[in-house]
């Protein structure tokens, strides 16, 4: 009798939900999904120098990546958990919880099995919290964080990771689901460690202009910080979006000039004031492989399927025409 | 059975009707809402009074244009009469309200213009203040009014176990003005004295030529203002401050209003002046200035002219009289009780405890200085110690300042180009040029020798160290010259090392000169000791 009427209590439910008018113009809804997700990133970089990342999903998020050196060794895992209003991924690092000396002594009893008694601890190297509206990405919070200089040892021993950077994206979209407003709030936290817990923070806004869905400019604002000035913001910086053929071919500005070469409609190169990213793609059209110009590089794997890791990159690249791994 | 039929009921309703497509309330269109985002910031923070306070939220509202939103951040709490700090997205203000156990609220009020829509945000502020010993300056923009500024650094500040570190020096402009609602102190400031003792009450006094105000140091906020601070109440047209003195021996203040001598015990949290003092002889005076004996516990007198009667008083430990001096047997080279028809124009302590006087005579204008032994303040009894007649000495009669130091018998004077030392050892003293400004537009306005002891250092010349240079105490070592630029209207202060005890040479290398620069035309100084 209890399981009839809950089933009818259910069917109701579904019968109420099912009329409703959703509350957003925005037809988020619309997004193609993609044939590939990643699968496995194997890279270089300086804060791990060789690596592999192996991807885990659930459905169609992503719900798991291990990091492992070049002899397999595990570097960092991310997780994923649920938040009030979206998703938070959290990469933990994983490090020795004892300090040289220590893993010295390890060595000198153990040998080469030593490596396996070296107790670890995960220290939080990134974040990201994803926040949605009505199934819309409203809000991203990027955490940095850095490992110490120096950890000490003995009684001094102290190897929890410093703050470095918070940077914080709130979107505003036109009613085509363009990005038409991105509000910044980037902290900067203090390098000494007594002060670390403090921060300074800068505030910008991005206003583009579009013509149809394209970029044509953004506005780049930032908080006024004169003192008494009566302003919110003042403007910063004007980016100007040239395109050759539709596509998109320079961004120029005071402060930053890009200029963008093309394999077909593929982005093949970025080149930047003081340096020059290279993309390479695989038949289906996705990454393949990135090249930093300074020697660190990732090459992509894919698996059939939806998936969501291009969350990881700032939604503002987007309008940028910057590649990005699905 | 009664519950879940109305349930049922409910249900079944709900069902018939969550199709129905309800047009009265097609024209309702949900507002988008004012968002304030503190992006992970904290809403309770601390400051030092007159740091710089930033908040930096982000505010925005959908669809609505940024332009549309106004802002209001206003303080309260702690019994102040709440105030708007600014009026921009972003808060950035000085804190003025005084440091209090007890946090201050701030509220950010934000709202949609068009639709009024409004949306807040509370913070808590706890303030502290950071303000401690070094320096005050008391400055006039205008030449009619005062601020205060604080200067915290190595010359006036240090102690003896921090490193000599110019990166740490700071300098607080207005510490008056702006715990003060922006108020100036009406008038120029003529002099300032801080004090406290059995940690009771730490008061700076300072003086203008019609009035006296009273605070706390640590936070400038206006205490006490004229006769609040007098026992016995002075007639509005007698109240014309002349002179401040302190005594760290007998631990009193002394204050000259119109020719007439007041004493404030500091110790027990007395803060008030008592009633006027009167000779030992019950004879009238007319005192125009004294002398303050700033550092050392020798309990050596402190002494005020009076110049109605040509003659110099003392104070006794209990500050109860003002004694007529008894002049030790065998005279001297004057009377302590009749130096003439005088104006004293400076009083210190000198060399060996010896009061210096510099006067210049009423009727002819030539200028002396008079040296004497004023004795320990339980002895009644002084001894006049030298006259010289300063008249004939470089730049003497256009002289802006002058000082004396405890430790070398030379007398420094300044005109508004040049500082001289005229060295007193000898039947012939002699006047030498020590410090000049090149500048045409600068003048100096005055010298002062920091006399506080274990508070402030400076460096000395010394090629043999490795850094060129070794620290010291700056007490009785460091002379501070005033100038103002004409032109550009700002004053500076130069901290210049004696480099010879006994000569009164003052370094000539312009790299082991301590400058403190952005102030208007100062006033005068006085050490931050408490």
């Amino acid at each position: 009798m209890k399981m009839k009427k809950w089933i009818l209590y259910l069917l109701l439910g579904a019968g109420l939900f099912a009329c409703s008018d959703s509350d957003d113009d925005l037809d988020v809804n619309d997004t193609p999904k993609n044939k590939f997700r990643v699968k496995e990133i194997t890279g270089k970089n300086a804060h791990w120098g060789e690596y592999v990342m192996n991807m885990v999903y659930y459905y169609e998020t992503l719900d798991s990546i291990v990091v492992r050196d070049k002899a397999n060794d595990k570097l960092a895992v991310m997780t994923s958990s649920g938040t009030d209003n979206g998703l938070k991924y959290s990469l933990n690092d994983y490090i020795p919880n004892i300090d040289a000396d220590s893993i010295q002594k390890l060595y000198d009893k153990y040998g080469s099995l030593a490596k396996d008694s070296i107790p670890l601890i995960a220290r939080e190297l990134f974040s990201l919290s994803n926040e949605y509206k009505n199934e819309i990405l409203v809000a991203q919070t990027f955490v940095y964080n850095k490992a110490r200089e120096d950890v000490g040892s003995g009684k001094d021993f102290n190897n929890k990771y410093l703050k470095n950077k918070r940077v914080r994206y709130l979107y505003e979209y036109d009613d085509r689901a363009n990005l038409i407003i991105c509000r910044v709030l980037e902290d900067t936290y203090k390098k000494e460690i007594k002060d670390n817990e403090e921060f300074d923070r800068l505030v910008y806004k991005a206003a583009f202009d579009l013509d149809g869905n394209a970029v044509t400019s953004m506005n780049l604002y930032q908080s006024d910080e004169t003192y008494g000035s009566g302003e919110d913001y003042r403007l910063d910086d004007t980016y100007s979006f040239s395109y050759s053929g539709g596509l998109l071919t320079k961004v120029s500005s005071k402060t930053l000039n890009l200029e963008y070469q093309y394999s077909g409609e593929n982005v093949s190169s970025v080149r930047y004031v003081d340096g020059e990213r290279t993309y390479e793609y695989n038949s289906d059209g996705f990454l393949k492989r990135v090249d930093f110009g300074n020697g660190e590089y990732m090459e992509i794997k894919y698996e059939s399927g939806h998936g969501d890791f291009h969350l990881f990159t700032p939604l503002i690249e987007n309008n940028f025409n910057l590649p990005y791994i699905k | 059975m009664k519950v879940k039929f109305i349930i049922l009921l409910f249900a079944i309703a709900g069902y018939f009707t969550s199709c129905y497509d309800d047009k009265s309330n097609t024209s309702i269109k949900v507002i988008n809402p004012l968002v304030i985002d503190m992006g992970g910031a904290p809403t309770s923070m601390s400051a030092f009074l007159l740091d710089t306070l930033e908040i930096k939220p982000v505010v925005y509202k959908i669809g609505s244009d940024d332009a549309d939103l106004s802002y209001k951040w206003e303080i309260s709490g702690n019994d102040i009469m709440p105030f708007v700090m600014d009026s921009t997205m972003t808060l950035k203000s000085i804190v003025s309200v005084a440091p209090n156990s007890n946090p201050y609220t701030i509220v950010l009020t934000v709202t949609d213009n068009r639709t009024n829509l409004q949306n807040y945000e509370k913070f808590s502020l706890s303030v502290y203040s950071n303000l401690g010993k070094g320096l005050i300056v008391a400055d006039t923009r205008d030449g009619i009014n005062t601020d205060l500024n604080l200067i915290m650094c190595q010359n006036f500040t240090e102690s003896y176990t921090q490193k000599f570190d110019e990166k740490d020096n700071t300098i607080l402009r207005n510490v008056y003005s702006t715990p003060n609602s922006g108020m100036l102190i009406e008038g120029l400031a003529t002099q300032m004295i801080t004090s406290v003792h059995d940690s009771y009450k730490r008061t700076l006094t300072v003086m203008t030529d019609h009035s006296v105000l009273r605070m706390d140091p640590y936070n400038y906020v206006l205490e006490k203002k004229n006769n609040e601070i007098f026992y016995i109440p002075i007639s509005e047209d007698r109240f014309k401050p002349m002179c401040m003195m302190y005594d760290n021996s007998a631990l009193y203040e002394l204050m000259i209003v119109d020719h007439v001598v007041y004493a404030r015990r500091i110790r027990y949290g007395n803060e008030n002046y008592s009633v006027n003092l009167e000779t030992s002889d019950n004879s009238e005076y007319s005192a125009t200035m004294g002398c303050s004996i700033v550092e050392g516990y020798n309990y050596t007198s402190l002494y005020v002219y009076d110049e109605l009667n040509g003659r110099f008083l003392k104070c006794p430990y209990s500050y109860d009289e003002l004694q007529v001096v008894t002049q030790q047997a065998g005279g001297g080279p004057f009377d302590l009780n009749n130096v003439g028809k005088m104006n004293a124009l400076f009083m210190a302590e000198g060399d060996a405890n010896a009061i210096f006087t510099v006067f210049e005579t009423k009727d002819t204008g030539k200028r002396y200085l008079y040296t004497f032994d004023g004795g320990s303040l339980y002895v009644t009894t002084s001894k006049a110690l030298n006259m010289y007649d300063l008249t004939s000495f470089p730049g003497m009669m256009d002289a802006v300042g002058f000082e004396c130091s405890p430790l070398e018998d030379v007398l420094y004077y300044a005109t508004d180009k040049k500082v001289y030392a005229l060295l007193l050892p000898g039947t012939n003293p002699s006047a030498f040029e020590r410090y000049s400004v090149e500048d045409p537009n600068e003048k100096i306005t005055s010298i002062t020798l920091w006399r506080k002891g274990y508070q402030g250092k400076i460096k000395f010349k010394d090629s043999s160290s490795d850094e060129g240079y070794y620290t010291d105490w700056a007490a009785n070592r460091m002379m501070v010259i005033a100038i103002y630029n004409e032109s550009t209207k700002e004053g500076r202060l130069v901290c210049v090392p004696i480099t010879n005890i006994g000569s009164g040479i003052l370094e000539k290398d312009k790299d082991y000169h301590q400058e403190y620069r952005g102030f208007g035309r100062i006033l005068c100084i006085t050490p931050q000791t408490v």
